[in-house]
């Protein structure tokens, strides 16, 4: 009995302890009505203990009766209990939930608005409210539209719009008026509202300032732009060297599409133009992060070769490590290939200057030479010993003479008469001789272009052109083959000029020679007009036909573009530009019998040997002559002899005054005066253009003693 | 022999514990709900053992009864001690 006593007052002690906290703070711990059924309960377990113990010490039993009925009520008291504190605990589970959400949604800096159907605002958070420089007092029952711009409205709207029972949120970005009036972009998130029936009722919005993000991205766009619109290739390689990235102008200039060539490395497009070596040193400035530049040759899809001149940089992330190298990439192929014609141009130019200096000097020593040769062979009588040695001397003087022509027509310093020309007509003249030249090993096509247009150059030059080139055919076709001439107008225009930059747009008649011989080697091309070239061995070609051909076209205003195989044959295309004129037929010149006279000449040249033997051969022609070594000279001796001298024969280079000059203060003291120019072809065409302009006839030196006195006796004998 | 108002209890202590073994999930979300059921589920074995005694070992099961009761109040006071002590905590 006194263990149970015992159990029991423990049990009383332990209710009692229980009851210590629930006074301090059992109200906010359990809530009013929890803690009125825990009180109910420590009630009922104390009358029920305490009645235990009186019961069992045996100093009461009167109170058995109640404690069944208060048991009763034990267990009602502990559903209560139960219920009252898991009901109390979901309403504070609710309220701290509630509060957290409050908290978040008020520190958050994401913009939160609640709006009601009319899409008033009935919500604001702190960083809505400073968003928009308002108190929530000012924003509550504002349009949210009154925030927009309207230029935006209708985008917002459109937005609303697409809001779906199925489908209640969508996103959208738009600009707003801001704090200051500042217009900034927000990216929001609404959430439709709906009520049980499915009724809108409102709106929840979270939106976020993006402007920035905005701006990143227009800036990002323009470079992409830029990039994809840029006239250079830019290529973007990883720090492997793989291609990450090229850009339109890539696919121009390569053929490469970005899909073929993205995850390549820019070694599979190399041209074979340079070795490992060069592409390694290219890697090892890279990869020591320095900037490389440079030309390369690579090939395009399409096999051929292109040069680009690429500029190829690291790219380094903030660690300062290479992520990627960018190369900004520049077809030079066009202007490398303008760039090697102009040298080559220049080359040819350098060189006709020095030939056709050359050829100057040496016109007037040939001119001495030649002359006294043919006057010796005069004096001397054929079976004479000295007779045969100067003829030698007199003939080795000609091919010298002729070297000399072919090397001033190439460094197109010839003084030429053009003239408006059929060239149909001009190789219809020549076909006999060019059958009998190439011989009958070798096939002849002649085919004649319709409508031919009408070119203005010089007959002789033409006549000439055309021969050398059949007779380079010919050498070049030992075993036979054919040989075709053709002719025919073309149009150069500036889709041919962008492929052909030689040339210039305008209508041209195209002369075109093609051989079955043994063509050129492609290095050979380019050297091919140089004077003294040649591929014949030594004392077979002179190398100066087809230097002599290019002189001509030149001079003529023409192109000239070969075209060769080797083993196939080759192709010379000469372009020469029209005249909108008729052709005129050119009168052949018939030389007569050399006539000699009585008359006076006064002649001018300053070379002392070539005026001894012009006087010597006016002399023995039966004339008198009158010498001045210099312009001045020659204008003193005319005054002196002004009434007895009936032609003046001029140089029109001499110093002190030029022959021009000469002439013209003659004329100046004696009008009408005859007079006639002679030029060792000057070094300088404008001394000699005149004389072509005003249709007056000069001999070019060296002459032939005949060529002299024919045109003394023509120039004596105009009326 | 068995009481009335002791079978009505036993029966009316299990309709409470089906109350808590159907809500246990919300049960559990009291504070300190170890202690909580504890102290339930010892006043409901000394309502069990309150009919059993009536029927074999009077004393023994009487004596039970009476430590089931004891374990009730302790583990009772202890929940209303240490969710006070929480709450104490919770708000400093």
């Amino acid at each position: 009995m006194n263990t149970i006593v015992a159990i029991d007052i423990v049990t009383v002690l332990a209710v009692l302890a229980a009851l210590l906290p629930l006074f301090r703070d059992g109200r906010r711990i359990l809530g009013r009505d929890s803690l009125m059924v825990v009180a109910a309960l420590v009630t009922l377990t104390l009358f029920h203990t305490v009645s235990d113990i009186l019961q069992w010490s045996g100093l009461s039993e009167s109170v058995d009766k109640f404690e069944d009925y208060f048991e009763l009520l034990r267990p009602v008291m502990w559903f209560f209990l139960a219920y009252t504190l898991m009901g109390a605990r979901a309403a504070a589970v609710l309220r701290g939930s509630e509060e957290r959400y409050r908290t978040i949604a008020e520190d958050t800096t994401v913009l939160i608005c609640g709006l009601n159907s009319d899409c008033e605002i009935t919500y604001a958070n702190r960083a809505f409210c400073r968003y928009f420089g308002k108190t929530a007092e000012e924003l509550m029952r504002l349009s949210f539209f009154s925030l927009i711009p309207k230029v935006d409205h209708e985008a917002v709207v459109a937005g609303i719009s697409m809001m779906t029972l199925k489908s209640p949120s969508q996103s959208h970005e738009h600009r707003a008026i801001s704090v200051g009036g500042e217009v900034r972009w927000q990216r929001w998130t609404n959430t439709a509202q709906l009520s049980v029936d499915g009724q809108l009722i409102g709106y929840q919005s979270v939106g976020e300032d993006i402007t920035e993000r905005k701006e990143s991205e227009a800036e990002r766009d323009l470079l992409i732009s830029a990039m994809e619109q840029a006239a250079e290739a830019i290529v973007i390689l990883d720090a492997g060297g793989a291609i990450q990235h090229v850009n339109a102008a890539y696919e121009n200039i390569t053929g490469y599409t970005p899909e073929e060539s993205i995850g390549q490395t820019p070694l599979v497009f190399k041209g074979g133009e340079y070795d490992d070596a060069f592409y390694r040193e290219l890697w090892d400035t890279l990869e020591r992060g320095n900037f490389w530049g440079g030309k390369v040759v690579n090939k395009r899809k399409d096999g051929s070769l292109h040069t680009e001149e690429a500029a190829i940089s690291p790219v380094r992330d903030d660690s300062g490590t290479i992520v990627n190298y960018v190369a900004v990439i520049r077809d030079i192929t066009h202007e490398t290939t303008l760039a090697n014609q102009l040298r080559q141009a220049q080359k040819m130019e350098a060189v006709g200057q020095l030939a056709g200096g050359v050829a100057h000097d040496f016109n007037n020593l040939l001119q001495v030479i030649n002359g006294y040769s043919d006057l010796a062979l005069a004096d001397l009588k054929p079976s004479q010993i000295a007779h045969d040695h100067v003829r030698q001397i007199s003939e080795a003087g000609r091919r010298a003479a002729t070297l000399v022509k072919q090397l001033l027509a190439f460094s197109r310093r010839q003084v030429i008469h053009p003239v408006d020309l059929d060239l149909n007509e001009v190789i219809h003249g020549l076909l006999k001789m060019v059958r009998r030249l190439i011989g009958e090993h070798i096939e002849l096509d002649f085919i004649a272009g319709r409508g031919l247009g009408t070119i203005h150059v010089d007959r002789g030059q033409m006549e000439q052109a055309l021969l050398n080139l059949c007779v380079n055919s010919r050498d070049a076709m030992h075993e036979g083959g054919k040989l075709m001439i053709e002719t025919g107008n073309v149009l150069i225009d500036s889709e041919f000029v962008r492929t052909h930059p030689w040339a210039i747009p305008g209508r041209y008649v195209l002369l075109c020679i093609t051989d079955t011989g043994c063509g050129i080697e492609a290095d050979q091309m380019d050297q091919i007009f140089e004077p003294f070239f040649t591929t014949k061995p030594t004392g077979e070609g002179s190398g100066l036909g087809l230097a002599t051909v290019y002189g001509i076209v030149k001079q003529n205003n023409g192109y000239i573009h070969p075209y060769s195989e080797v083993g196939k044959g080759t192709m010379f295309k000469i372009y020469l530009p029209t005249v909108e004129r008729r052709a005129v037929e050119v009168e052949r010149s018939i030389s007569g019998a050399v006539i000699g006279g009585r008359e006076t000449i006064l002649v001018a040249e300053d070379d002392e040997l070539v005026l001894n033997l012009c006087s010597r051969i006016l002399r023995s022609a039966g004339y008198s002559v009158l010498t001045a070594g210099d312009g001045e000279e020659a204008v003193q001796v005319f005054k002196e002899h002004a009434d007895r001298i009936d032609l003046v024969l001029v140089d029109v280079v001499m110093p002190k005054l030029g022959g021009a000059e000469v002439v013209a203060r003659i004329l100046d003291l004696r009008p009408g005066m005859r007079h006639l120019y002679c030029s060792g072809y000057s070094e300088n065409a404008v001394h000699t253009s005149f004389v072509q302009n005003q249709g007056l006839k000069l001999i070019q030196k060296p002459y032939q003693s005949e060529t002299l006195l024919r045109a003394v006796r023509e120039a004596l004998d105009l009326p | 022999m068995i009481l009335q108002n002791e079978l009505v209890t036993l029966i009316l202590g299990l309709a409470a514990l089906a109350f808590f073994v159907v809500g246990r999930a919300r049960i559990k979300n009291l504070p300190r709900w170890r202690l909580f059921l504890l102290a339930f589920a010892a006043l409901s074995a000394a309502w069990v053992l309150t009919v059993a005694e009536g029927f074999f070992l009077p004393t023994a099961l009487n004596l039970i009864e009476h430590i089931c009761y004891a374990v009730s109040s302790i583990a009772f006071a202890l929940w209303c001690w240490r969710i006070s002590s929480d709450h104490q905590e919770s708000t400093k």
